[in-house]
């Protein structure tokens, strides 16, 4: 075999080129439109709510106390845009095909900076709303002012992306026993390294039950064995709590109301992507081999959803003591209706894009950012959002049983 | 017991699949050979439910998997190549959760998963994380997963890959039993060893499309259905002298 000279920037650079061109084709058509008008939609809302205090500051201020401000805006995007590249970085290196670029004579630094290429991607979605901060403050101050902020937020941009990338790796790089002699980069590809101690669980009780009851066992032993469903779980029970804190804070009772149900519908929210991540973790060669209808999935799921809102609504209702009992009865109703409505469009996004927990993910809390924006913008319309999400949702539940169609 | 009828598959400009049909009567092993590509991994996906035919249909225990899903999967056990599992499962949790899925009598089930996973050399692990196995330990699960409920039809794609050498010999003997008791066994390998000594007829898939069956007696299988390793294996197991 003739060898030539070893190119390992230039293959990596092309296989970055192709998963990009792979990327984008698997994105159909409708996604593509879909994706730019919320992009289109968030950066139009961001520029609305920032240029009124960009305004307000330059009458206050003038020129200077615009350009602070809009500054710490957008510092606060590359920030942000670092935060999304640490968890992109940390779920990469998670699953990291160690042995594979061990097995290639690629040198340590370029496997580093293609992992950091590959954590950029989702903070890329923090340049439009930069982008939209920009715009707001963009005929408030000199024009060479507002350039050199833009740059500034680029550069800004790329380092807080190379930083938040490289503490995800350096906090997984960790090493122990001989791997620890190892160079970080090398010691995130060592599998070995990777091993956690292995601790037997206790033995199951073998029970008899419904197909609907074994998938809710299985989801109450899942949701705290796994680190993803249980994350969302703690974090429903941490707004619920949060939620109930409110009662106490001492604000007047209708203000104390309205704080507890924003508390409320974040937990909500978390408790449909518990839903999602939840059934996208079941592997859908061994479902789909199983006699386990659609049906029985989706009564496992909502059943728990209900159970759980139902309590979290209750003690809501339990803790507004300031309100007569026939108003606490209707807060409850009020409560759990719409929260169920938005934990149970998470979980019909999760069965119709079952196993592809990650779009599933992003079309649910993108759905409901929209629907937060439209609540924003015109009173009480995020809900018409929702509900058309919801009935959306429910529209592709049939996709359940042609799963290559979904 | 499983027919495969005219069983049409393809991926883009790639046939898998181009007008299978078969049978694998009860009591029958059937082993199904072809190179890599010949659309093996495919008729099998298709046939356990995992992957819709373009045309065609696959029936077990009369039952069309892609109609009558729910009977038809109850009837059904099936090893995969690649399995997966909820990884922070015990292997005895993943069976237990099956054997409620599948209705069986908890007692029953637990006493076959202990003594299917002694015969696999299973039971010091089962309950440890599935995620702690390694290859062959998860086929081994995969495996005896398919098989706890005694099912009417059998499909193992490359279900014995990764096996040690004692443990080969007692999946193929349960398969054995299985058949013995009627269940209708396909059986997809590359060993051509295992398929010769294991099934009674064989199925060739070339092109997508079935381009050969042959029974025990065309291809001249060894009347003995072990090997001459497995059989020294066994009088080892038996405590003989070799």
């Amino acid at each position: 075999m003739t060898l030539t000279r070893p190119d390992p920037a230039g293959a990596l650079r092309r296989l970055h080129q192709r998963l990009m061109a792979r990327r984008l084709a698997a994105l159909n058509g409708r996604m593509r439109v879909v994706l730019v008008s919320l992009a289109t939609l968030l950066g139009a809302f961001t520029f609305w709510q920032a240029r009124i205090p960009f305004d307000g500051a330059h009458r206050a201020g003038g020129a200077i106390a615009t350009l602070r401000l809009e500054a710490f805006a957008l510092a606060a995007a590359a920030f942000a845009a670092g935060s999304l590249a640490h968890w992109r970085q940390s779920a990469l290196v998670a699953r990291l095909p160690g042995p594979e670029w061990l097995a290639l004579p690629v040198p340590a630094a370029l496997v580093a900076r293609h992992l950091l290429t590959e954590s950029r991607l989702p903070a890329l979605a923090a340049v439009p709303l930069a982008f939209a901060l920009w715009l707001a403050g963009l005929d408030l101050m000199p024009w060479l002012w507002s350039a050199l902020l833009w740059v500034a937020f680029l550069v800004a941009w790329l380092e807080c992306t190379r930083l938040g990338a490289a503490l995800a790796r350096f906090a997984r790089s960790r090493g122990d026993g001989a791997a620890g002699a190892l160079p970080p980069l090398m010691r995130l590809l060592v599998p070995g390294h990777r091993q956690h101690r292995i601790r037997a669980v206790a033995p199951p009780r073998w029970r008899r039950g419904s197909p609907t009851l074994a998938v809710a066992r299985l989801d109450r032993t899942l949701s705290w064995r796994s680190p993803g469903p249980r994350a969302r779980l703690f974090g429903a029970i941490i707004a619920s709590a949060l939620s109930s804190a409110a009662w106490w804070s001492g604000a007047p009772p209708l203000l104390a109301r309205a704080q507890s149900f924003v508390g409320f519908t974040i937990a909500s929210a978390l408790l449909g992507g518990w839903a999602v991540v939840r059934t996208c973790e079941d592997p859908a060669d061994l479902l789909r081999q199983l006699p386990l209808s659609f049906g029985a999935l989706w009564r496992a799921r909502f059943a728990q959803l209900v159970v759980v809102l139902a309590l979290f609504a209750l003690v809501q209702a339990a803790l507004a003591t300031a309100f007569p009992v026939p108003a606490r009865i209707g807060q409850w109703l009020t409560w759990f209706i719409p929260g169920l409505a938005i934990a149970t469009l998470g979980l019909h996004y999760a069965i119709t894009l079952h196993p592809r927990g990650e779009i599933a993910e992003n079309l649910y809390y993108g759905w409901l950012g929209v629907a937060l924006c439209a609540s924003l913008m015109i009173p009480l319309m995020g809900w018409a959002v929702l509900i058309v999400g919801l009935v959306h949702s429910s529209l592709r539940l049939s996709r359940w049983h042609t799963p290559e169609a979904r | 017991m499983l027919r495969i009828e005219n069983l049409q598959r393809a991926y883009g400009d790639l046939t898998a699949l181009a007008g299978v049909s078969f049978e694998v009567r009860p009591g029958e092993i059937v082993g199904l050979l072809g190179a890599n590509g010949a659309g093996k991994s495919t008729l099998l996906r298709t046939a356990a439910g995992l992957q819709p035919p373009d045309a065609g249909h696959v029936f077990v225990a009369a039952h069309d998997v892609w109609v009558d899903h729910l009977a038809a999967r109850a009837a059904l056990g099936y090893a995969a190549e690649e399995p997966s599992f909820h990884e922070e499962l015990s292997a005895a949790e993943h069976l237990a959760f099956i054997a409620t899925v599948r209705g069986l009598d908890p007692h029953e089930a637990q006493i076959r998963a202990r003594l299917l996973a002694t015969q696999l050399d299973l039971d010091s692990r089962l309950d440890d994380p599935v995620r702690s196995y390694s290859h062959g330990m998860r086929k081994k699960v995969s495996f005896l997963a398919a098989i706890l409920h005694r099912p009417a039809v059998v499909l193992c794609d490359e279900a014995l890959e990764g096996f040690d050498a004692p443990s080969a010999l007692a999946a193929k003997d349960e398969l054995r039993t299985l058949a013995r008791d009627g269940a209708a066994v396909l059986f997809s390998s590359h060993v051509t060893e295992t398929v010769e000594r294991l099934c009674d007829r064989i199925v060739l898939l070339h092109g997508g499309l079935v381009a050969r069956t042959m029974t025990r007696a065309e291809w001249g299988a060894p009347a003995d259905a072990h090997s001459p390793l497995e059989r020294l294996f066994l009088d080892l197991a038996r405590g003989a002298t070799p």
